[in-house]
């Protein structure tokens, strides 16, 4: 095998290289973005908690995923994709907590926390964000 | 260019008589450029075996991997530090928190060592390596943060019709669920990617690597399976572990050869080994 020719198949950042290393070991639902707002990975918890694989959905904007989940706010309302705690953290570079309403792929809802930081890396670079989820109950 | 491999030992100076081949001396290689310019990757304690630059030399530049001991333990010996009339030029990675230049006085500095960065003769000029690409004298130089303990930079370096890319220290298998990943996804890959002779750690033996998964180094077949990966044409394997002997690496290299056939030409590092690359030295 040779190196890859053309196409999109630019290194990650070593700090998103390493996050994702780390993400993949760990037992709580985590996503990760990058820079660009594409979702570059979630992890055996998260394809639990949205009922998909990350194989089946590879890369994808967050408006897909947004639109895949169904995202509600803690009123029921549509959550608009840019208004996504992970989105706001990634736009405001700055920590970001929430709760909202999402829906697996069964169409079930799933009442979750999230807590969402951007990911600076050295010399201020934004490299993307990542938002880690916890179930507080099922409605 | 001509490469020379001063110091091809990992992590600890190993001189003893079952050393000699590969040799003792931690990371340093020089490269002598086509238009004569020099660069060096590493001043490891092979540094001190760099020879004497003539009048001609005006300027050096040193590119550091990362700051670790075996790595900078031969800077202080680097004879052209007290020319005056040399131009040095040292490359590093910044931390969070400090300046390279902040990191090596720490080093070059009493009670370490007993002449202090200020003090030296040459024309001494540090530089934060930024991540990315940057001209010297003779080359273009990429570098990029790569998997292994603190801040360490790869590089890839173009000059003479010709690229080469030095990671001697590297861990690209850490917390893989398999390994090669996706060239996407492999700490590295673009620093290596295609390069005419890639320089990479292999410290240890498959055997040993279970042992010290998170320390930042490689195993030869770690290394093997990357330049394979990376389709490089030639890999030197590098930063030898301090406890392999001579025949031992003989031994552990011929079994990893063998393996299959590599669609690249294995070099194991042997100190004081010359290779040549694009583009010749005009009468050095």
């Amino acid at each position: 095998m040779g190196p890859p020719e053309g196409g999109n198949l630019a290194q990650k950042p070593i700090e998103l290289i390493l996050l994702k290393d780390l993400v993949s070991q760990l037992g709580f639902p985590v996503t990760m973005v990058d820079a660009d707002g594409t979702v570059v990975f979630f992890n055996e918890p998260a394809e639990r908690l949205y009922g998909r694989s990350y194989d089946d959905t590879g890369e994808l904007p967050m408006a897909d995923l947004g639109a895949l989940n169904a995202p509600l706010d803690e009123n029921g309302e549509p959550l608009p994709v840019d208004q996504l705690p992970i989105m706001v953290a990634l736009r405001e570079r700055r920590p970001r907590q929430g709760r909202l309403v999402i829906h697996d792929a069964g169409g079930k809802a799933h009442r979750i926390n999230t807590t969402s930081i951007p990911l600076d890396g050295q010399g201020g670079t934004l490299l993307g964000a990542m938002a880690i989820f916890w179930e507080t109950d099922r409605t | 260019m001509k490469l020379t491999l001063w110091g091809t030992r990992g992590s600890l100076p190993s001189p003893r008589p079952g050393t000699a081949r590969y040799g003792g001396n931690t990371s340093c290689v020089q490269l002598d450029l086509a238009d004569g310019s020099v660069v060096v990757l590493d001043a490891g304690t092979g540094i001190h075996r760099l020879p004497d630059f003539g009048r001609r030399t005006t300027r050096i530049d040193v590119l550091l991997s990362h700051l670790h001991m075996d790595h900078i333990l031969g800077l202080g010996f680097f004879g052209a530090l007290f020319q005056p009339d040399v131009e040095v030029h040292i490359w590093g990675p910044p931390s969070t928190t400090l300046d390279l230049h902040g990191r090596l006085t720490r080093y070059l500095s009493p009670p370490l060592f007993p002449v202090r960065l200020r003090d030296l003769p040459c024309k001494l000029v540090l530089h934060d390596a930024p991540r990315g690409t940057f001209d010297l004298p003779g080359a273009s130089v990429t570098a990029d943060l790569v998997c292994h303990p603190g801040p360490t930079l790869g590089y890839r370096i173009a000059a003479d019709e010709a690229t080469l890319a030095y990671l001697p220290d590297h861990e690209p298998a850490l917390g893989a669920e398999s390994f090669p990943k996706h060239p996407e996804w492999t700490s590295g890959f673009d620093l290596m990617a295609g390069v005419d002779l890639l320089i990479h750690d292999a410290q240890y033996s498959e055997a040993e690597y279970g042992d010290h998964v998170g320390w930042g180094h490689s195993s030869i077949c770690h290394a093997m399976t990357l330049a394979e990966t990376a389709g490089v044409s030639r890999l030197v394997a590098f930063h030898h572990d301090p406890t392999h002997n001579d025949s031992l690496l003989d031994r552990l290299f011929t079994e990893a050869a063998a393996r299959r056939d590599w669609p690249f030409e294995l070099i194991p590092a042997q100190e004081g080994s010359r290779l040549t690359l694009g583009r010749q030295p005009v009468g050095r």
